[in-house]
């Protein structure tokens, strides 16, 4: 995005950010109009408040886009983030399974442990690889509700990591309670783990925008 | 009352239809099992359900409260304000879809922009009359609402530099949408009539 006057360009986080919650004329027209409008801003009143002007009016339109997707489809919403949560807690003890087969076979029918190498080995994939796989999990969850909802990739991922959130924010008051000195560490992996969903919904927004402009100048 | 009136025939053929099972009871009362031709349970809740299936018929349709009485003989001032008036207007409402309140503003303002109403000039077209600082998302969310009502059609505008290569998208109100800022228009004129409001609350 840039507009006619050379370094004249609006917060890059903020105009990146409209255009994951816009989608086919809404891009256009939503990213168009905002850009006319810093010029004037900008020619006005200095480019400091444009950029201010700019980021304030990114944050209301991406609050006015979210509040109209949910109120256009709401079931598709509702649904998705119901099915994104299914998904959560079928597949979030498959990296465990998976990881635990891996090591269970390597240590009985394959080769077993001798060196302190081998064992550290072990214990990071018991802990890390567990972890990580965790991660991914939320990840590729993110990236299967953003390619339900079709056109609120991001509305969805949001509305499926907000209600983890909420639910998870319980959660983890109960845990600290019993168990101060480990919650940190536990909160901190399940945190990254809810950012990944959207994160997704990034991912498959991109995508898409990607294949869309290929498609249109091809 | 309305309903009272539109109930009554209603009423008779419950009745009808009460007498005339009673007698043909006695016909089939050997094919039945486990339960009796006069089963009162039976009968009264046939009664109740028949009863509430005209009911909402009645409340729903409209056309008996149009035959009888006007629309503005229902809504007129000292007329009294039953379970069935109030029904009878909350349906006409929804019927006649009339405009929110930024609705209505969003589409004041296309209709004073003509041709050159879009998200930028509706938007400062907004602010300028209102003062009232609105978001272009919100006037994009109104503008997508209005359009699926079938009030506002959209175009596409050419792609120019300052817009860093983005077209814009003009929007025109449509006979349905004139339609709908008359009937809100009146609706807001008989409201306030009478009510001396600038004296009062300015």
């Amino acid at each position: 995005m840039r507009s006619d006057t050379p370094g004249l360009r609006p917060p890059f986080i903020a105009s990146r950010l409209i255009g994951l919650f816009t989608s086919g004329w809404h891009d256009d027209a939503i990213s168009g109009d905002l850009l006319e409008e810093f010029s004037d801003v900008a020619a006005k009143s200095g480019l400091t408040y444009a950029r201010r002007w700019y980021c304030w009016q990114s944050i209301k339109t991406i609050g006015n886009l979210i509040g109209a997707g949910l109120r256009t489809a709401p079931w598709l919403i509702a649904s998705t983030v119901i099915g994104g949560y299914l998904l959560l807690a079928f597949g979030s003890s498959l990296p465990e399974s998976l990881i635990v087969a891996v090591l269970q076979l390597r240590w009985h029918h394959v080769i077993p442990y001798y060196t302190q190498r081998e064992m550290d080995a072990h214990v990071f994939w018991l802990n890390t690889g567990i972890q990580i796989g965790h991660l991914l999990v939320s990840l590729f969850i993110g990236c299967i509700v953003a390619a339900v909802a079709k056109a609120r990739e991001m509305i969805a991922t949001l509305a499926l990591s907000i209600s983890l959130l909420a639910l998870s924010v319980v959660g983890w008051c109960n845990f600290a309670r019993h168990w101060p000195e480990r919650a940190l560490p536990i909160v901190f992996i399940e945190l990254v783990g809810i950012i990944l969903i959207p994160m997704g919904g990034v991912l498959v927004r991109e995508l898409r925008r990607v294949t869309r402009a290929r498609r249109s100048s091809a | 009352m309305i309903l009272g009136q539109d109930a009554r025939p209603a009423a008779i053929g419950v009745a009808i239809g009460i007498a005339s099972s009673l007698a043909i009871t006695r016909l089939v009362s050997s094919l039945l099992f486990g339960i009796s031709g006069t089963d009162p349970l039976t009968f009264i809740g046939l009664a109740v359900l028949l009863s509430f299936v005209c009911a909402s018929r009645i409340l729903h349709s409209g056309a008996p409260c149009h035959a009888r009485r006007s629309p503005d003989c229902i809504t007129a001032p000292g007329s009294p304000l039953t379970t069935v008036n109030l029904s009878y207007i909350v349906y006409e409402m929804s019927k006649r879809e009339y405009l929110g309140e930024f609705e209505h503003i969003v589409l004041l303002a296309v209709l004073r922009l003509g041709r050159e109403a879009y998200g930028v000039t509706v938007r400062q077209e907004i602010e300028a009359r209102t003062g009232r600082e609105v978001s272009i998302g919100a006037v994009y969310a109104t503008l997508d609402r209005l359009e699926a009502k079938g009030y506002v059609q959209s175009r596409a505008g050419d792609p120019t530099p300052q817009r860093g290569g983005r077209s814009k998208r003009f929007f025109n109100i449509t006979g349905r949408g004139s339609a709908a800022v008359n009937r809100t228009q009146q609706a807001l004129r008989s409201m306030i009539k009478g009510l001396d409001f600038v004296a009062r609350y300015s």
